[in-house]
């Protein structure tokens, strides 16, 4: 795997965003469809970049004692960790950066997103952005476990840490095709990470917004952005855990891995839509008896078939 | 619609500003950050006022100064035990009256500890019930001599379902469905062709009873042995039901005697105050969101489980 600095600073943040845009953009065709407005499908295309242009010209607010420094660097955090995790994302055969520790490498970003999303819903001294942040870290404990499980199983059958030495360890059989169980509860944890689709409670209705309630202006657009970076990376990095990384008949392998990326991406838009918020009060019982339990027995089977 | 007052741009009063909401809808305004514009509208004239608005916004919006900071409702903490005899933090929060997805008008004081509502109360409603007069429509001609219509009966009585089911959607963070329920709503409003109406809606009612989901996340929600009848997904599932059935009447040009529209008299919206706090203190707050969302705010709760409810 080919590593180079100039593709981190320049082309990993420019690429997210703009698969990001292509996503909302998608999103926002569909919502006018199933909201029957009458508007055409290019008026709806074009949302996102007005709603770009209102949050930047939109008042900063602020609130009665505020903890600034906590709310503000917690809103910033949440694109930070989003891109710092994207360092290890390969595309093709090539990675800002493919470190020894790659997967532990993410895991650790991902984790800092728990960090910037309770601190931002802190911040404001407000109880429905404060309730947003309660609710992010009883998500994290929910999901977490089954998660690293399902990460050590992709780790396991590669025999490395290393991200591109997962993808070399797929040549001959993608690793979603004798780890399913890992794959399904990464499929779940992307987007719990991400804080989205039914698991976004932290940013609830019910909480009129929660750790955005507070939110104007050009610190909501970093948040939220931050929020659709961490989407399509948890979408992105599933590609060279499960799916194979670049590899694939007659594409290129980098659009071979923008394909599947686009895929997997899909499929968390549509699974937003296809479900009501899981609360965690009920997802625990699942998380702890069932998803827990499973991927370990997935690990261990790897594990097995590795060793013999 | 925006869900707060940092992501708005416009603050619309639609109707009459009540004494109850004069001080919130200007708290609120407060909030709003620049550009930014106040509109006040009445019937029929919401299209030109809205109009008007959006010139007025893309000019850099009304400068309005508002004066200073918020007060934003926030008692200091104190502390206080847990249901696990813990000392924590307790807040002082009020929902309401003004609160996306929420029975307009309604305001419920919480004590929470963490999301856990530890105590609520409900202040008594206003003297005339929040959107009474929209509610009675059907039996507006009923002074003028006009005939009423079973027809019409059963689309208000929709109309006013799906109104409750896209709150509970909304609020259950469902968009998806919440949307589709407010757009069946506004279109049987517009008077939408009743063959239409029906087939959207009768998938719209599949759509939800075969969520497994939906069903696992509100089941033994809200419970309470005697004021109301089941629990969160039991009433939601009595909506459906109640849906399915008065929608074959859509067509019906039968005249309705005035005698028989005694259960339609909402003149005296029965607040939900009685039951309200036993069934939130101990909820956690989607839950809570969730109980109040199943409750019809202006039916009494003992007219919950009649006819109007629970189907078997």
């Amino acid at each position: 795997m080919t590593e180079g600095t100039g593709w981190a600073v320049l082309v990993l943040p420019l690429a997210l965003t703009a698969f990001a845009l292509l996503a909302l953009a998608a999103d926002a065709v569909v919502e006018v469809r199933v909201a029957h407005a009458r508007r055409s499908v290019a008026a709806a295309a074009a949302d996102p970049w007005r709603e770009v242009a209102r949050l930047l010209v939109g008042q900063r607010r602020t609130t009665v004692a505020a903890d600034g420094v906590l709310w503000r660097s917690g809103v910033v955090t949440v694109p930070l960790a989003a891109l710092l995790a994207a360092l290890v994302l390969p595309l093709g055969g090539f990675a800002a950066a493919d470190p020894g520790v790659g997967i532990v490498w993410f895991n650790a970003m991902e984790i800092l997103g728990w960090a910037a999303l309770w601190t931002a819903g802190w911040g404001p001294n407000s109880p429905l952005s404060l309730i947003g942040g309660y609710r992010f870290v009883a998500q994290g404990m929910c999901y977490e476990l089954p998660h690293m499980f399902a990460l050590i199983t992709a780790a396991t059958g590669a025999g490395t840490l290393r991200v591109g030495g997962i993808v070399d360890a797929q040549a001959e059989l993608w690793f979603v095709v004798w780890m399913p169980v890992g794959f399904v509860v990464y499929l779940i944890s992307a987007a719990a990470m991400a804080f989205w689709g039914p698991f976004d409670a932290p940013l609830g209705r019910d909480l009129s917004g929660g750790v955005v309630a507070e939110l104007s202006g050009v610190d909501r657009l970093v948040l939220l952005t931050g929020r659709w970076l961490l989407v399509v990376v948890a979408a992105g990095m599933a590609v060279p855990l499960f799916l194979g990384g670049g590899r694939g008949p007659l594409l290129p392998a980098w659009l071979w891995t923008l394909v599947k990326t686009a895929l997997v991406l899909t499929f968390l838009l549509w699974s937003r839509r296809r479900f009501p918020t899981v609360r965690m009060e009920r997802f625990t019982e699942v998380s702890w008896l069932v998803l827990l339990p499973l991927t370990i027995l997935q690990a261990l089977i790897v594990a097995l078939v590795v060793l013999v | 619609m925006a869900l707060n007052p940092a992501d708005a741009d416009l603050v619309v009063v639609a109707g009459p500003l009540t004494h109850r909401f004069t001080e919130p809808v200007e708290r609120i305004w407060r909030q709003v950050p620049r550009p930014r514009a106040f509109v006040r509208v009445r019937e029929h004239e919401v299209g030109d006022r809205l109009d008007t608005a959006s010139v007025v916004l893309s000019r850099g919006g009304e400068h309005e100064d508002g004066g200073g900071e918020v007060p934003n409702g926030l008692v200091m903490a104190d502390r206080g035990t847990d249901r696990d005899g813990l000392a924590l933090d307790r807040l002082h929060v009020p929902l309401g009256p003004l609160l996306p997805n929420w029975p307009a008008g309604l305001v419920v004081h919480t004590t929470l500890q963490g999301d856990v509502i530890q105590h609520a109360q409900v202040d008594p409603p206003d003297e005339v019930g929040v959107g009474e007069d929209f509610w009675r429509w059907p039996w507006w001609p009923a002074g003028t001599g006009e005939e009423i219509t079973s027809g019409g009966v059963a689309r208000i009585r929709l109309v006013e379902l799906l109104d409750a089911l896209g709150r509970l959607f909304a609020v259950a963070g469902w968009l998806d469905v919440a949307v589709r329920a407010g757009v069946l709503r506004d279109f049987l409003l517009e008077g939408a062709e009743s063959a239409w109406v029906r087939r959207r809606l009768l998938r719209l009612i599949t759509r939800v009873r075969r969520s497994r989901t939906w069903w696992w996340l509100t089941a033994e929600l809200g419970e309470h042995r005697h004021s109301v009848v089941g629990d969160v997904s039991t009433r939601c599932s009595a909506w459906l039901n109640e849906m399915e059935r008065i929608v074959v009447d859509l067509d019906s040009t039968e005249s309705v005697p005035l005698d028989g529209l005694g259960s339609g008299d909402r003149s005296v919206p029965v607040s939900p105050q009685r039951v309200l706090p036993e069934l939130l203190e101990g909820t956690e707050f989607a839950s809570a969101r969730l109980i109040v969302a199943s409750l019809e705010p202006w039916r009494s709760p003992d007219e919950v489980g009649s006819p109007g409810g629970v189907d078997d």
